[in-house]
C-alpha cells in the first residue's frame, strides 16, 4: 500500500507535464514546436531500427566504460589520499585546480593525444566524472570511525578483509554520493563528446537531426536521453539501496 | 512589496527595449542580419561605411555569434531578420517545410586571383598517395559539419572520379582543430578553407586534385542571403530596402578589396595581422546564380537528403 501511494506521488507530476505538453501542442503548426504526438509517433521508427545498433548501443557502451573507469580510478586514488594526511596535502591544490577545468574545453587537447574514436570520448567521460567520486571517496575515508579502525588493527585483519570490510564499507555512503553525481555528469559529457570528430552517437543523431531540420526526430532524441537518464537514476538507487542497506539501518536506529 | 514592483518594473523595461526593433521616431529601421564568424563578414561593415543601408532607412547591426544550419530557427522565429547560409542548408530546410527564402547573393566560389587554390574549400591531404579524389575511398575526411555542402560536393567529388562515395568516411571537426588531427594522422584529409588553406599548404600538404567545390558544382555560391517568407509577406518593403542595400554593398566590395580586407579585424579581433595581410579573399558574388542551384538540388535528391524534388523556384527571389 505504501509502495502503491509513494509510486503514484513520484508519477503524478511527470504525468501532469506530459498531459499538460500533449494538450498545449496538439495541433501545433510551428515548424520547431511540433505536437507531442508527433515526436511521440517518431521515437520507433527513428531510433528502435537501425539506429538501435549504429548509435544508441556504441553510446551507452561509452558511457558504461567511462563510468565503469572513473568509478575505480576515483574510488582507488580518493582512498589513498582520504588516509594519508600528507598525501592529501599535497594533492589538494592540484585536485582543485583539476576539477574545475570544464571537460568540454579539455576536448581539443585530448583529440590530440587519444585521437578521434572511441578511446577520446571515453577520456572525456572519465575527466569529468573521477572529481566527484574522488573528492566524495577521500571524504568518506576521512570519516571512517576511529573505533572501528582500532577494532580492525586489534583483530587484526588481513590487508584484504581491512580494504573491503574497513575501507570500502566505511566509506561507501560517501562514495554512493560521488558515484550519484558522477553518473549525471556521465550522461552529460556522452553527449558532449559526440558532438566532436564524431561520427555515431545519441547526441551525435540528435545534432545531425536539427542540422537536417528533422525537428521531431530531433525532439525525440531529446526524450530518449531524458528518458535514459531516468532510467539509470531509477537504477541507481536499486544498486544504492542494496549496497548501503547496512547503513540505511544504522541511521534508523540511531 | 515595492522592491518587487521596480523589479518587474526594470525587467518589463529591459524586455522592451531589448525587442526595440521597429520603427524610431526619425523613420530609421533596426534590423539584424546573422553572419558568420569569418573574414567574408568584412563585406558588410564596408557596406555600412559606405552608407548604403542608411541611406535606406536601415539600422542595421551585425551578429556573427554563431554560424551555419543555427541562424535559420533564428530568423525563421523572428530573432534576426536576415542571415547567410550555405544553398545545401537552404535547400534542406525548404524540403522540410521551412519558409526561407533568399533576397540576394553573398559569397561565390573560387578566391581572389592570387589564390593559393581556385576554390573557397578544398581538401587538402598530407599523404604523397591520395592524389585525386578516388584516393579518398576508405579514407577519412574531417568536414566541419555533416550533411551539408563538404559530404556533398566529395561525394560528388570521389563518385565523378570512379571511387566509392560511400567508402569515404566523414568525421565532424571545427576547421581550426584540423590542422592538427591531419598532422596527428587521425584523419587522412581535412576540407578546409582559408585562412587554414595557405598555412597548410605552407606547411607542405598538398590539395586533393577534382576536390576543390567548383569540380562538383560549377560556380556555386558558398553563403547566400536569406530571410523568412513571413518577413516578405508582412513587410515587403523593409526587404526590397535591404535588397538593394545589400546588391550595393556587393557591388562595391567587388571593386574595392583593400577595403574589405582593413575590416577583417572588426570581425576576428584576435586574427594574426601578418595572416589578414595575405588572406585570400572571398569572391563576391553580385547576383544568384540559378544553374548552380540546380545541380546541388539534383545532388541532394541522389543522395536521399531530401523527399521532393529540391524547391529552386520557391527559394529564389
Amino acid at each position: 500500500m505504501r509502495l502503491l501511494r509513494s509510486t503514484l506521488t513520484a508519477a503524478a507530476l511527470p504525468v501532469a507535464l506530459v498531459t499538460a505538453w500533449w494538450l498545449i501542442s496538439r495541433g501545433s503548426q510551428s515548424f520547431f514546436w511540433p505536437p507531442l504526438s508527433d515526436i511521440v509517433a517518431e521515437l520507433r521508427p527513428t531510433w528502435l531500427g537501425e539506429r538501435l545498433r549504429a548509435d544508441v548501443v556504441p553510446s551507452l557502451l561509452r558511457l558504461a566504460t567511462g563510468y565503469a573507469l572513473a568509478l575505480a580510478a576515483g574510488i582507488l586514488a580518493g582512498l589513498a589520499i582520504g588516509l594519508s594526511a600528507r598525501l592529501r596535502q599535497y594533492c589538494e591544490p592540484v585536485l582543485e585546480f583539476c576539477r574545475s577545468i570544464p571537460p568540454p574545453v579539455l576536448i581539443p587537447i585530448i583529440m590530440l593525444f587519444a585521437g578521434i574514436g572511441d578511446q577520446m570520448k571515453v577520456i572525456v567521460i572519465v575527466s569529468g566524472c573521477v572529481w566527484p567520486v574522488l573528492l566524495n571517496t577521500a571524504e568518506g575515508a576521512r570519516a571512517i570511525d576511529e573505533v572501528l579502525r582500532d577494532t580492525a588493527r586489534v583483530y587484526r585483519l588481513r590487508p584484504a578483509a581491512r580494504f573491503r570490510h574497513l575501507l570500502l564499507r566505511g566509506a561507501s555512503p560517501h562514495i554512493v554520493t560521488g558515484a550519484r553525481q558522477a553518473l549525471s555528469i556521465a550522461i552529460i559529457l556522452m553527449v558532449i563528446s559526440e558532438m566532436f570528430a564524431a561520427s555515431n552517437g545519441l547526441g551525435f543523431a540528435t545534432v545531425q537531426f536539427q542540422r537536417s531540420f528533422a525537428i521531431p526526430q530531433m525532439w525525440s532524441g531529446i526524450l530518449l536521453l531524458g528518458v535514459i537518464g531516468v532510467t539509470l537514476a531509477l537504477a541507481f538507487k536499486l544498486v544504492e539501496n542494496r549496497v548501503l542497506a547496512w547503513y540505511f539501518g544504522l541511521r534508523r536506529h540511531q | 512589496m515595492r522592491r518587487i514592483a521596480v523589479i518587474v518594473a526594470v525587467v518589463v523595461l529591459a524586455v522592451t527595449a531589448a525587442c526595440g526593433e521597429g520603427e524610431d521616431d526619425d523613420g530609421v529601421r533596426d534590423v539584424t542580419i546573422g553572419l558568420l564568424p569569418a573574414s567574408v563578414t568584412a563585406a558588410i561593415h564596408v557596406g555600412i561605411d559606405q552608407g548604403f543601408f542608411e541611406e535606406e532607412g536601415l539600422d542595421l547591426s551585425v551578429e556573427t555569434g554563431q554560424g551555419g544550419a543555427a541562424l535559420l530557427p533564428a530568423v525563421s522565429s523572428g530573432q534576426m531578420e536576415f542571415a547567410s547560409s550555405t544553398p545545401v542548408s537552404l535547400l534542406l530546410a525548404r524540403d522540410r517545410g521551412l519558409d526561407v527564402r533568399v533576397i540576394a547573393p553573398w559569397t561565390g566560389d573560387g578566391t581572389a586571383a592570387e589564390g593559393t587554390v581556385a576554390s573557397a574549400n578544398v581538401v587538402l591531404a598530407a599523404d604523397p598517395a591520395i592524389r585525386g579524389a578516388a584516393d579518398l575511398d576508405g579514407r577519412t575526411v574531417a568536414i566541419n559539419a555533416l550533411t551539408s555542402v563538404g559530404d556533398l560536393t566529395i561525394r560528388e567529388a570521389v563518385r565523378q572520379a570512379g571511387g566509392d562515395p560511400d567508402g569515404v568516411t566523414f568525421v565532424e571537426m571545427g576547421f581550426a582543430d584540423m590542422p592538427a588531427a591531419l598532422a596527428q594522422g587521425n584523419v587522412d584529409g581535412v576540407w578546409t578553407a582559408e585562412p587554414f588553406i595557405s598555412s597548410l599548404i605552407a606547411e607542405g600538404h598538398h590539395a586533393v586534385e577534382g576536390t576543390n567545390n567548383s569540380d562538383a558544382v560549377p560556380q556555386m555560391p558558398t553563403q547566400l542571403i536569406f530571410t523568412s517568407g513571413g518577413l516578405i509577406e508582412s513587410d515587403p518593403e523593409l526587404v526590397a530596402a535591404m535588397t538593394r542595400a545589400l546588391e550595393k554593398t556587393l557591388a562595391y566590395v567587388g571593386e574595392h578589396p583593400d577595403d574589405v580586407r582593413a575590416h577583417v579585424p572588426t570581425v576576428l579581433s584576435e586574427l594574426d595581422p601578418d595572416i589578414v595581410a595575405r588572406l585570400d579573399l572571398d569572391v563576391y558574388d553580385t547576383e544568384v546564380p540559378r544553374d548552380p542551384l540546380v545541380r546541388v538540388g539534383e545532388l541532394l535528391e541522389l543522395e536521399g537528403w531530401i523527399e521532393n524534388p529540391a524547391d529552386i523556384d520557391g527559394l529564389l527571389p
